[in-house]
């Protein structure tokens, strides 16, 4: 028994008084006795203390996480257990809570990553101050942008020519907005099938994943940012700028904040949409203030990166007072002659040659120039930034990466238009004008004396099959003459061939029935009648065996052949519908 | 404006490739189907006043013998099964892709073309069935790709279907 109440129970009288004393008890603290037996009642029930505590929890919490951490780690575990739970059943649902969250995170370490690409260019042309550098260091004053992304902005050449809304489940088109002068082709199709694609790459390669987010073709790429809802889809010519990726993803989020409901519900009514037009239209005009400027100053900017400059300023002082060797400088003369290469900074420093500059993929290396002219190249340290010429013979060169093309086939530039001629394939061809627009440098494209051979294939064939003739029993329109039939049959095997050829070289076969009646027949619609019979042939014949399309019967008109049958001309047609005669 | 996806589902050689290429105009040969294993085409139609493009989606070839991927049916609004009247098992197909279809689409519009009707002389599919589906609820159309017999009067009726929702 402690001591205190040991001297308590001292004092306490015997236990014969104990009746009186328990009165004088009850009549002196009787009142809070009884409230003290409810109060010890109440620390014995728990189902009291249950709800004593949840009127209290919110404030106990508070209180204890202001002194100490101890209650954080003791809730660590099953805050984690419950979220690993919620995750394992429906994972989306966290995907799409923590997706406004997560986007500004991501992009923030993006930005972090960029602007030490920036800074490290930033040195590259600090101390640069040739009439490029003094000039781009003029406009980033004017401008108040950082020097570096002024550098950026000169040496990546590129257009934002199209972008889409797409929605993320049907692959249906939201929105589309095209810059100005650019042809389109049909975006509902062009969104459906980036997402017939996109289900074919996550069906065939990953579990799940289901983004892609660039699909190149040629100096086209097409780029997509996505979120749970929806997906923006830019179409990029030349090279995508580095904060293009950063813009699509905040104009994804955007759009889901703003049209969350619209995209939750979307049922294929697109109107609402309508309202993103000028956010996706942000990612295109940005572009175009570019390209304007581009304008108005008739291309000095261009110019200055396609003219190559041998930028020695400060570097040359050092390098003269180093006394350095004649190769030394021989080499950099070299370099500067060379197409495609901007020297930025060089400088000798006990024996290490130091370069930095810009460097079009399609130049000449520089480290064989300089060893060309003596310098070893283990003393070489040189930093090379991509960049794009425009001088005709690295345009020339890059467009024949570009396209491939076979030994028979010539380039020229002339002004910005690609000049091409010799031979080639029908495929080659169409390759080359789908993308030759897309080499940084060429505008245009003319073909006008290059031979198509698959072409001429074809209509040397088409020539050799044009003006059969089939002949029917004086009189009658029946196709019953077993020679006609043979002789029809055997002309459509050499149609088929044709439509073959004609096929690699995008041509579309047709063969046009004349109907005739000699002059010695009376019946005045024996020609139509004829050519009519001979026209269900064919439809019979090919109905299901050849694409129809490939096929064209016309002409049961009757057309001033005057014999008892039919003349069958041959036509190639193009895919714009104009003729390509026969030979 | 109204867009739509619609899925065409149905054994082979059903002729599902036949109704899209009568229904739409103006094909030329698209490439790259072979490649991803499925072919979209588009149509443009009215639907009480609304302007409304369906985009139709139909398995590529050889693709048809797999199994049909759930991606092919994602998000689409509505579907047409497509049995082959001269052939009786394509009808019986025609029950399992729709519980496939109903299993990831839940209840959206769908029709039942029999299609080949110019050779209703050969057909094997007898009335009996149909009759058992008709019960069902299931609205059932006799189409011919070849002449065109009710191909535009069945995707229709899908479209406003699907559009009143
Ligand atoms: N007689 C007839 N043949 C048809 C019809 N529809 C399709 N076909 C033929 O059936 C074959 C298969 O058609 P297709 O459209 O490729 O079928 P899919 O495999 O379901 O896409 C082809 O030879 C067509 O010409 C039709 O309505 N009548
Ligand atoms: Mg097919």
């Amino acid at each position: 028994m402690p001591d205190a109440e040991k001297g308590a129970a001292g004092e306490e009288p015997a236990p014969d008084a104990k009746p009186e004393l328990e009165q004088l008890r009850e009549l002196l603290v009787g009142h809070e006795q009884r409230e003290l037996r409810e109060l010890r009642e109440r620390f014995d029930r728990a189902e009291v203390t249950a709800e004593d505590v949840q009127r209290v929890l919110p404030d106990a919490v508070l209180l204890r996480s202001r002194s100490d951490d101890q209650l954080s780690e003791a809730l660590t575990p099953t805050i984690e257990g419950a979220i690993e739970g919620s995750v394992r059943r429906n994972p989306q649902a966290l995907a799409d809570a923590i997706f406004p969250v997560i986007g500004p995170a991501i992009r923030k370490s993006i930005r972090e990553a960029m602007s030490s690409l920036l800074e490290s260019i930033n040195r590259t042309v600090e101390h640069s101050l040739s009439p490029t550098g003094i000039r781009w260091r003029l406009e980033a004053a004017r401008t108040g942008r950082p020097f570096a992304e002024i550098v950026l902005k000169h040496s990546l050449v590129y257009r934002i020519e199209q972008v889409f809304l797409i929605h993320a489940e049907t692959a249906l088109l939201l929105e589309h907005v095209v810059a100005p002068t650019v042809a389109t082709t049909d975006p509902e199709m062009v969104s459906s099938m980036l997402g017939a694609i996109q289900d074919f790459v996550s069906d065939s390669f990953s579990a799940g994943e289901r983004d892609i987010q660039t699909v190149e073709f040629g100096e086209l790429t097409l780029q997509v940012a996505s979120g749970p809802h929806a997906l923006v889809a830019c179409v990029v010519r030349g090279i995508s700028p580095p904060t293009l990726r950063e813009e699509m993803q905040q104009t994804v989020e955007d759009i889901h904040a703003s049209r969350s409901k619209d995209l939750r519900v979307f049922g294929g009514d697109v109107a609402p949409f309508v309202m993103t037009r000028p956010s996706l239209q942000g990612l295109l005009v940005e572009q175009r203030a570019e390209k304007e400027k581009k304008k108005n100053r008739v291309g000095p900017a261009v110019l200055m990166v396609a003219v190559p400059v041998v930028v020695l300023g400060l570097a040359i002082w050092a390098f003269n007072s180093y006394h350095a060797s004649r190769r030394w400088s021989g080499a950099l003369d070299a370099l500067l002659e060379e197409p495609g290469v901007v020297v930025i900074e060089a400088d000798l420093d006990d024996g290490v040659h130091r370069i930095r500059g810009l460097r079009d993929a399609a130049a000449r290396d520089p480290l064989e120039l300089l060893q060309q002219h003596g310098i070893a190249a283990e003393t070489v340290d040189a930093r090379w930034e991509p960049y794009h010429a425009l001088e005709p013979s690295l345009v020339v060169r890059r467009a024949r990466t570009a396209l491939a093309p076979p030994d028979s086939v010539q380039m020229e530039l002339r002004g910005e238009t690609l000049v091409v001629w010799g031979r080639a394939d029908h495929a080659w061809i169409e390759r080359a004008e789908a993308e030759a627009r897309f080499v940084v440098g060429v505008t245009a494209l003319d073909l006008s004396t290059l031979i198509d051979e698959d072409a001429e294939a074809a209509r040397s064939r088409a020539g050799n099959l044009s003006n059969r003739s089939i002949s029917f029993a004086p009189g009658s329109a029946r196709l019953d003459y077993s020679y006609s039939r043979t002789e029809l049959s055997r002309f459509c095997d050499s149609i088929d061939e044709l439509v073959d050829t004609a096929l690699f070289a995008g041509l579309r076969v047709r063969v046009v029935v004349h109907g005739g009646k000699a002059a010695n027949e009376d019946d005045p619609r024996l020609a139509a009648a004829r050519a009519e019979a001979v026209r269900e042939w064919f439809e019979e014949r090919y109905f299901g065996a050849t694409p129809a399309h490939d096929l064209v019967v016309s002409g049961s008109e009757a057309v001033s052949w005057d014999r008892n049958g039919v003349l069958l001309g041959i036509e190639l047609v193009d895919r714009d519908g104009a003729i390509v005669p026969p030979r | 404006m109204i867009r739509k996806k619609i899925c065409m589902l149905g054994s082979y050689a059903v002729g599902k490739t036949s109704l899209v290429q009568r229904f739409v105009e103006d094909v030329f040969s698209d490439r790259y189907e072979t490649t991803i294993g499925v072919r979209i085409l588009k149509k443009q139609l009215q639907v009480e006043g609304a302007d409304v493009t369906l985009m139709l989606w139909d398995l590529h070839g050889d693709d048809e013998f797999q199994r049909v991927r759930p991606s092919y049916l994602r998000g689409a609004s509505g579907y047409l099964l497509v049995a082959d009247g001269t052939r009786a098992d394509t009808l019986e197909k025609v029950a399992e892709l729709h519980d496939f279809a109903g299993s990831h689409l839940g209840d959206v519009p769908f029709l039942l073309l029999i299609n080949k009707r110019d050779l209703e002389g050969e057909w094997e599919v007898d009335g009996e069935m149909e009759e058992r589906l008709k019960r069902l609820g299931w609205s059932i159309h006799h189409t011919s790709a070849r002449s065109g017999d009710g191909v535009e009067a069945a995707f229709s009726e899908l479209a406003h279907r699907m559009v009143r929702g």
